[in-house]
């Protein structure tokens, strides 16, 4: 179990934390979702001593991670694909970590076996490409047969190999009782590895939250209108309960004449046949359904953005 | 209860399959966690202690050092300088006494010459190999720096003191050997070569190749350890470089420059004296009065030494500082 508490980080004048605090559970894969710049990296980077926080504490098992006895069977982490040695042989390097903490000279073997890498231990690993390279940091992050692993950006640089490879390894680490977190910009990538979800924005954690239950509260429809007769299109829809018309701001591609509408709570055949009784006239009308992406961008910046359409639902 | 052990309860009590075999991933892949296997050999289970040690930290830093190309570079000529040296002095000797062969008068001279004087010759190797340690000193460190490596390191060993300490004792050793190996077969040029110039040490110097034969590749190995503590003050290999040659080579000139007839001549003669460079010479003379050496205060030989000592731990100690509160980004 990974316990983040409080942790607060300022670079120079910019704050890069501020009082975050989440767990990475035992038997979870936790995902901790934020643009570029949120702080994620800064807080698995305090998580694991690289940096020192202004205030806060990250316990691994109930231990900081640089008081721990053996880091590498209790942490294992990836963090960047280019942090092996680059003179170093694929095998040395791992049999100089695994030195480090007294582990089984076999174990380099196997963990190369288990990211593939097994036909270029020879080789150097200034010499790897980025995918090979985070194959690699992978490997090193196994080699202790850690109990909590921390992926920054895992999937980032990889084939689709690759990927299934991370999330194979995620989930097994999550069946066998492990905690994993891992950190990502991309809601798609959260959604097919994470259980549970920390959102981070500007230092702060803005949601924490499942991705079951992220999904269900976000999946939501609503339609899309854009009439010349505003007036009658709200006098039509007035006396149907539940539902909510919202009016958007103008846009360009729109006709002069033309107001832009949401409208939420509402089917989509019975709102058609409404307006058609009624005589509005509609220049757009059409489905629209929120993506996780932008689900997530709606959280981060505070719901700015705007609602995917969906092209087959356009009358 | 180990750590192992704490592992099964905490299994246990979630009611986790232990078994990996039964760890199949819930998307249904072929994925299987390899568990550790015990050692199979003695020294093997005696080497896989699961822990950090000192120990396992120096026997990776060797590991690590085996395979850069510079370490080995740098230890070439640290091991050749001295060899180097000894013949240079030896081919300067016999040409001199090849100018003068008709008078015989240099000849005369040069069979006079105190065999203190030639040992010093033959380990005045040490001089440009005091830089070369000291340069793989700062890169034993900073090298790290620049390839993002110290990442790995660090999350393999989060314990920076326990860090610097493993890489300063494989440094060391390494140092160490080369100047050994290279002090020996200076030593043995001496012997063999026939240089023109003989004579007992005197009695006060009866124990001067003693200490430049062991303490000599011992001062190299405390310029080592002197790189590496700047290395880490600096983390950057340009600026670890500067520090070294700065207080091996630049600062001792400025020091010289400075000192004229002014009323601080004194002090600043007592400051030379203690620059590294200066005290690897009077340690490497084996001083034991500062009579010999002539006017003002000169610290014997030993005290030299430990005087290096100082300075090495002082730049030891103001890496360390650093480099355990740097942040790694």
């Amino acid at each position: 179990m990974i316990v983040i508490d409080s942790l607060t980080k300022r670079f120079g004048s910019r704050k890069a934390l501020s009082h975050v605090s989440f767990t990475a559970e035992d038997g979870q894969v936790t995902g901790l979702l934020g643009p570029k710049g949120a702080g994620k990296s800064t807080a698995l980077r305090i998580a694991l001593g690289l940096v020192r926080p202004d205030a806060g504490r990250v316990l691994f098992d109930g231990q900081p991670f640089v008081r721990l006895a053996s880091p590498m069977r209790t942490a294992g982490a990836v963090l960047n694909p280019h942090s092996a040695h680059s003179s170093c042989r694929v095998k040395d390097y791992l049999l100089a970590l695994a030195a480090t903490n007294g582990l089984d000279r076999q174990r380099v073997g196997q963990v190369l076996d288990m990211v593939g890498l097994q036909s270029v231990t020879d080789r150097r690993t200034g010499s790897l490409s980025l995918e090979m390279g985070r194959r690699l940091a992978i490997a090193a992050a196994l080699l202790g047969d850690p109990h909590n692993l921390v992926l920054d950006e895992p999937l980032k640089g990889l084939d689709s190999a690759g990927i299934k490879l991370v999330k194979d390894l995620c989930r097994s680490f999550a069946s066998q009782g492990r905690a994993v977190l891992l950190s990502s910009h991309m809601m798609s990538e959260m959604a097919r590895i994470a259980d549970d979800l920390v959102i981070i924005a500007r230092g702060r954690i803005l949601e924490r939250t499942t991705v079951a239950r992220f999904i269900g509260e976000h999946s939501h429809e609503s339609i899309y209108a854009v009439t010349p007769q505003p007036d009658q299109l709200k006098a039509a829809l007035a006396t149907a309960a539940g539902i909510r018309i919202t009016r958007l701001p103008p846009d360009e591609n729109c006709p002069p004449d033309a107001a832009r509408f949401r409208i939420q709570g509402a089917p989509l055949a019975s709102t058609a046949s409404i307006l058609a009784q009624e005589g509005v006239v509609l220049y757009e009308f059409q489905q629209e359904q929120i993506s996780l992406e932008q689900a997530y961008k709606d959280v981060v910046h505070g719901g700015r953005g705007e609602l995917q359409r969906r092209p087959e639902a356009r009358l | 209860m180990s750590a192992d052990g704490d592992r099964r309860a905490r299994r246990s009590r979630r009611n986790i399959a232990a078994n990996p075999d039964d760890a199949i991933p819930r998307h249904g892949s072929a994925f299987v966690w390899l568990r550790q296997t015990p050692g199979s050999t003695f020294l093997g289970a005696c080497r896989q202690s699961n822990r950090l040690t000192l120990s396992g930290a120096v026997r990776a830093e060797l590991r690590k050092m085996r395979f850069q190309r510079s370490t080995w570079v740098l230890l070439l000529i640290v091991m050749l300088l001295q060899p180097l040296s000894t013949i240079l002095a030896v081919w300067s000797a016999r040409g001199v006494v090849g100018l003068d062969r008709g008078s015989g008068c240099l000849l005369a001279n040069l069979l006079h010459t105190p065999m203190a004087v030639n040992w010093l010759a033959g380990a005045s190797g040490l001089f440009p190999g005091m830089i070369v340690a000291g340069i793989l000193g700062v890169l034993a460190v900073t090298r790290e720096f620049s390839d993002a490596a110290i990442e790995s390191t660090l999350m393999a060993n989060p314990r920076r003191g326990m860090v610097l300490m493993a890489k300063g004792l494989a440094l060391a050793l390494l140092i160490w050997l080369a100047a050994q190996v290279g002090l020996l077969f200076s030593w043995i040029l001496e012997t063999l070569l026939p240089s023109g110039r003989s004579g007992p040490l005197p009695a006060d110097k009866s124990g001067l190749v003693l200490i430049d034969l062991l303490g000599g590749p011992l001062m190299l190995a405390l310029f080592a350890l002197m790189g590496l503590g700047l290395g880490a003050l600096s983390r950057s290999k340009v600026g670890g470089i500067s520090l070294v040659l700065g207080l091996t080579l630049i600062l001792p000139l400025i020091l010289g420059l400075l000192w004229g007839p002014g009323a601080h001549a004194a002090g600043l003669q007592i400051l030379l004296r203690l620059m590294p460079a200066s005290l690897l010479g009077t340690f490497l003379s084996g001083l034991n009065q500062a009579t010999e050496a002539g006017g003002g205060w000169w610290p014997t030989w030993w005290q030299a030494g430990l005087i290096m000592a100082a300075w090495t731990a002082l730049c030891c100690a103001l890496g360390t500082l650093v480099f355990r509160r740097a942040d790694i980004n």
